[in-house]
């Protein structure tokens, strides 16, 4: 068990700057996932923390030690990897034993080890196979054991998940979790999947062009985003947002239409007349067929598709010169072009800088 | 709609497969089979000289008993080992240093020592036998230089370093073409392979031996099949530089063989001797065919 503390951590390849300064503490047993877009800096963080890339300035400790000179395998660090990268010639014993081979353990602390994380992860009955002869759901599995047998401070997920199929994926996040829950490791988990992140995490950190935007609870980041990268980002279906001003009593968006300045928002700084407004799918939705809205507000527009998902649907709307997204709780056909009366629960407004995108709300 | 089909459906099938490979099997049967059963028909026979008779398996009593046939068949054996250990072992080291070690000026490298290949290996006996000349070669002169003794009769001409002699140059000729095809195989290797050995704690040397080896062991098969086959043939090196001499010294079958059907006159003795190369180079040709199918359902 360890903590993960980044301080004022940067990377530089050349003179392109990947991630300028990041800060990060992470504390003991802790499941902490990185998630951002592709090329956002999550992967390289994680593989300074793993000692695969040198870091260009600041510190990484774990337990308190700096690591920022030590190799890969002194860190007290055991990486999970997209492809797996299991030994291809080895069986699957060979391959979680390796390290403890290599580190020339005893035989019977070896075979003891490998076979608790086989029992664990449920690979007992393969130990002799190669990894070619197994699913992608049981390299991963092996993946994880060869980790596992290392008995590390920390714990490395670098998109393990990503070469799965759908159905696979979801099974092996909740094998994740409940390892996680056996085991209670620190543990690094990177994804652009930010389902994989919410379901998992303890703590989620979103990640933009090689920066932290925002470090929370999976509930804090899906029910207060710092920014609205995070608004936009975490949610699925993403969150909508749209130009507006502060006009007195009333918000007006882009393209005119008026919106009633809600309690909740009377005491926004002057110096924020133009505001970016968002609001979730969930908060939108025909009269009768939503949640309970605090501060309802409602407007007849005509829907542009529909989505049916089975206990709910989607509905796709045009306004302010952007496409909304609706959740409506019931299986009701609704057909392109129809009118519906949508209710607006302007209670749940989330409020960013037009120009740098920060909360305001 | 145009078609994109470019050969037409009647033409398509069994029969249209024997066509296309007709032409390949007709040259092969010409030009490979024929002229090996010639040989082995030959072989059966004495020597026009003699009257030319069926001797039946006579030429081959015979070869059991020359002196010289064994000398030849040591020196390619030998030609073998020197070659497996030198051209596929040294070809692996370096693919390996450029495929890990070297960051810069990789490209610049194999190249160098990919050239020698493109060189005819008559050109390159030519050019050696100049650098090894006794009284005016390169390498006379280098150790001239820095005041070293250099044997009178030169380097090719002294039975004890003739044969290393061809041997090295050989190296010279082969250690790229080994080197490139176990860099290909090396860079099949997945980098996250690597990285996961370097969090194992594996070191460089644990590395090459339990993730690069087993890794390239198609290759390095296939590079020793190539080398046992192309040094059991060896012909036109030995010859230019040496001619098997001095004495015999050099000898290998592939310039006894010639030696015996076109200096001495003993065609059917050199069919024989064919035809023991030609089995050996079946045999391991096999071997090769075989590698490469266990590969593929691998």
């Amino acid at each position: 068990m360890a903590e993960l503390e980044l301080s004022n951590v940067s990377k530089r390849y050349g003179g392109l700057l990947v991630v300028p300064d990041i800060s990060l503490s992470v504390g003991d047993g802790e499941f902490v996932a990185l998630v951002g877009p592709s090329g956002c800096g999550k992967s390289t963080t994680l593989r300074m923390i793993a000692g695969l890339e040198e870091i260009s300035g600041g510190t990484i400790s774990i337990n308190g030690r700096v690591v920022n000179d030590l190799e890969p395998d002194e860190r007290g660090i055991a990486m999970v990897f997209q492809s797996y990268a299991l030994y291809p010639h080895m069986s699957v014993a060979k391959n979680m034993s390796f390290a403890l081979r290599v580190a020339g353990r005893p035989r019977e602390e070896i075979d003891s080890r490998v076979n608790e994380a086989a029992r664990i992860l449920g690979l007992t009955e393969f130990l002799n196979r190669r990894p070619a002869a197994l699913s992608g759901g049981q390299r991963q599995r092996v993946a994880m054991g060869r980790a596992i047998v290392r008995r590390p401070d920390v714990f490395l997920f670098d998109e393990p998940l990503s070469n799965l199929d759908a159905k696979l994926r979801v099974q092996m996040r909740t094998e994740i979790k409940r390892i996680h829950q056996n085991v209670g490791a620190t543990t690094i988990y990177v994804t652009h999947d930010q389902i994989e992140a919410m379901t998992l995490a303890d703590r989620v950190v979103v990640m933009n062009n090689g920066r932290i935007e925002q470090v929370g609870t999976p509930a804090e980041v899906y029910a207060s985003p710092a920014t609205s990268f995070v608004a936009e980002f975490i949610g699925m279906p993403p969150m909508n947002l749209v130009g507006a001003d502060v006009e007195g009593d009333a918000l007006v968006l882009d393209g005119g239409t008026r919106l009633p300045l809600p309690e909740t928002l009377r005491t926004l700084p002057a110096s924020h007349d133009k505001v970016l407004l968002g609001l979730r799918p969930e908060d939108i939705a025909p009269a009768g067929h939503g949640l309970d809205m605090a501060a309802p507000w409602s407007l007849d527009v005509p829907v542009s598709i529909s989505e049916p998902l089975g206990a709910e649907t989607l509905l796709f709307f045009e306004l302010a010169g952007k496409e909304w997204t609706a959740r409506m709780l019931s299986p009701r056909p609704v057909a392109p072009g129809e009118r519906l009366s949508f209710n607006f629960d302007l209670s749940k407004l989330h409020v960013f800088d037009a120009a740098d995108g920060a909360r305001i709300n | 709609m145009a078609s994109t089909r470019t050969i037409n459906r009647a033409l398509r099938g069994p029969i249209f497969d024997y066509i296309m490979i007709g032409p390949a099997v007709v040259l092969f049967s010409v030009f490979i089979v024929w002229p090996a059963i010639q040989t082995l028909y030959t072989s059966l026979f004495a020597e026009p000289t003699k009257g030319g008779a069926f001797i039946g398996l006579g030429n081959y009593r015979e070869m059991m008993g020359d002196p010289v046939f064994w000398i030849a068949l040591r020196n390619n054996l030998i030609f073998i080992l020197a070659n497996l250990v030198l051209q596929v072992g040294l070809g692996t080291v370096l693919a390996a240093i450029l495929d890990r070690g070297i960051r810069r000026g990789s490209t610049l490298m194999r190249t160098i020592i990919f050239a020698p290949l493109v060189i005819a290996p008559v050109a390159i006996g030519v050019m050696w036998k100049m650098i090894l000349e006794p009284n005016f070669g390169l390498l006379r002169q280098l150790a001239d230089g820095i005041g070293l003794p250099f044997p009178t009769q030169g380097i090719l001409g002294d039975p004890y370093l003739a044969f290393p002699a061809i041997i090295g140059v050989g190296v010279w000729n082969y250690v790229g073409f080994m080197m490139t095809i176990m860099l290909a195989a090396m860079q099949g290797i997945s980098k996250d392979v690597y990285e996961a050995a370097r969090i194992d704690g594996a070191s460089a040397v644990q590395t090459f031996i339990s993730i690069t080896l087993p890794g390239v062991r198609y290759a390095l098969v296939l590079c020793g099949l190539i080398v046992i086959v192309g040094s059991f043939k060896t012909f036109e090196l030995v010859y230019v530089l040496t001619a098997g001499g001095p004495g015999n010294a050099t000898q290998v079958l592939g310039t006894y063989i010639v030696e015996s059907a076109f200096l001495v006159f003993q065609p059917n003795y050199a069919a024989g001797m064919s035809v023991i190369v030609l089995l050996v180079a079946i045999l391991f040709g096999s071997l090769q065919v075989y590698n490469r199918e266990s590969k593929v359902k691998t």
